[in-house]
């Protein structure tokens, strides 16, 4: 997979990671919103993005700045109107095996058991019935969901069901993990729960992740660098890599450090947004 | 039993006696004419003669196998045209102006054109109730393939799903209780393109047993066999709920009710 760039270079990041595996490369891509009738309104333009293997990067910035549209056209759900992206050096052209995706809602299937919600990716490709169910188990454990195998989304709590969702993400193993403000739906003390537990799981996995969020805590908590996104038209107007030692918490209080890395971001998305 | 229950159940059972006391008081004080009214205790009688009488069980039988039959093939064809039609936009499309046409012509209405071209026999009265069935389920299954929740779909193929895979594991699954509840609407309209059929030209059936009731004046006899048709539908109805719950292990209830969260527990 360490095959050597032709493109480098292009943002100043990449000269200190040449040689790393860059597991995506998002290169000029931008992509126009077209309604029947009405004239192609730019979402996103000329956004370059590279993330190294087992690098956590979160994506921030107001509603509408085309973060999701970036995350899903790496996840080959959207083809952007412009540039190009590859991932583990092969173009995007479509939705891969190899990523997983988590949104904010959870898509579990009411009928089936958390465990066969769980093992579904699995069963898609073919695995045994005993094996897949094993490996379901295992990541129902991680998650903190052992005891609730057999239950139904209807009898599980909203909390519940994003950490089985998640399982669901983790348990085809990917490469790459894209997740679209997964947490966003959770109130406020369950989301530091399980920022707390995916922490713990993501920092002994240690997989590619990006991660869309509007939460400026949640993205400095979570993330070794926070990309933030202007308004629509969205473009990358900063990048903070976060310092912060690991193994984090979200749970904890915080450092000073975090405090001005925190402000810092916030005074970019505001420039961003147009405010004073 | 819970004590809910049997309040409702005492209070439907009063309905019963009260309607029908009524009915038969109203009767015997001479406030309504038996000839036109009967009466539950004529009615009764008449069930006990009809239910004896020589062709009752080839009448039965005839009514259950051509609105079985006509259940079945309308069913059956309504429920594959629904899946394919919303599998296959494009063709649903173009048919959607003949379907919309068929749709709201009042189908009974082709009943004399069926028996016209099949004859008095059972084929007739099995066509009308299938042509009443397969609209309805058409409809109805395209409406639950469509509904299928998008972000099951979108889970579906982020994880890998195939077409195949994607219509077996997520849209059967997902559609079936909304499926099902069409078939139990179709088991009643099967009887009623049955019934009609038979009531405008047949030499058996039910339908046939009340214009011949009607036609000959007598009341009890008649509302007798609207008891029956009744007990038949209703016995029908339950047959569908027992066969969905074969089929989908429960699995309607938990999909029925997918906003009930459980306490918060332990678990977050």
């Amino acid at each position: 997979m360490e095959t050597t760039r032709e493109r480098t270079g292009a943002t100043g990041s990449s000269d200190a990671l040449a040689g790393a595996g860059m597991m995506i490369e998002a290169l000029g891509v931008g992509h126009d919103y077209r309604a029947p009738g009405l004239a192609p309104t730019p979402a996103l333009i000329d956004t370059d993005l590279r993330v190294r293997e087992g690098e956590f990067v979160a994506l921030v910035g107001p509603s509408g700045c085309g973060k999701t549209t970036l995350l899903n056209a790496i996840a080959g759900l959207v083809m952007p109107s412009r540039g190009r992206i590859t991932l583990a050096a092969a173009p995007v052209t479509g939705i891969r095996a190899d990523v997983g995706y988590m949104f904010a809602r959870d898509g579990l299937m009411p009928w089936r058991s958390a465990i066969d919600n769980v093992a579904f990716g699995l069963e898609l490709r073919g695995v045994a019935a005993t094996e897949r169910r094993e490996r379901a188990r295992k990541y129902l454990a991680l998650v903190g969901l052992e005891g609730f195998a057999e239950h139904r989304r209807g009898e599980l709590s909203q909390g519940m069901r994003q950490r089985v969702a998640l399982a669901r993400t983790l348990a085809t193993e990917p490469a790459v993990i894209l997740m679209d403000e997964p947490f966003a739906a959770l109130d406020a003390q369950t989301k530091v729960i399980i920022q707390d537990e995916f922490l713990k799981i993501w920092e002994q996995f240690r997989r590619t992740v990006v991660f869309v969020t509007h939460d400026i805590v949640e993205a400095v908590t979570l993330a070794d660098r926070v990309i933030v996104f202007s308004g629509r038209p969205g473009r990358i107007i900063g990048e903070f890599p976060v310092d912060i030692p690991r193994p984090r918490t979200a749970s904890g209080a915080h450092d000073a450090a975090f405090e001005h890395l925190r402000t810092e971001i916030w005074t970019c998305l505001r420039q961003g947004m147009g405010a004073p | 039993m819970k004590r809910s229950n049997l309040i409702v159940l005492a209070w439907q059972a009063a309905i019963a006696v009260v309607v029908l006391g009524a009915w038969e008081a109203a009767i015997r004080l001479g406030y309504l004419n038996p000839f036109w009214a009967s009466s539950p205790s004529r009615i009764a009688g008449a069930l006990l003669e009809i239910v004896r009488e020589p062709l009752f069980l080839s009448h039965v039988t005839t009514t259950l196998y051509e609105l079985l039959a006509g259940f079945f093939i309308g069913a059956g064809l309504g429920v594959a045209t629904g899946f394919v039609l919303a599998e296959c936009p494009l063709i649903e499309r173009v048919v959607a102006p003949y379907f919309t046409a068929l749709n709201s012509l009042p189908r009974v209405a082709l009943a004399p054109l069926f028996i016209l071209w099949l004859g008095i026999g059972p084929w007739s009265k099995i066509v009308i109730a299938a042509t009443l069935v397969v609209f309805i389920i058409i409809g109805n299954t395209l409406a639950a393939a469509r509904n299928v929740d998008a972000d099951m779909l979108t889970v579906a193929r982020l994880l890998g799903a195939r077409r195949g895979q994607l219509f077996l594991k997520v849209v059967l699954p997902a559609a079936a209780p909304v499926v099902f509840a069409g078939l139990r609407l179709g088991v009643i309209y099967a009887m009623l393109g049955t019934v009609v059929g038979e009531m405008i030209a047949a030499n058996r059936g039910l339908g046939y047993m009340l214009s011949f009731y009607a036609g000959s004046f007598q009341v009890s006899q008649l509302m007798a066999t609207l008891v029956l048709l009744v007990a038949l539908s209703t016995a029908l109805s339950g047959a569908t709920s027992w066969l969905e719950r074969r089929l989908t292990g429960g699995r309607r209830r938990a999909a029925a009710s997918p906003k009930t969260n459980p306490p918060e527990g332990a678990k977050p």
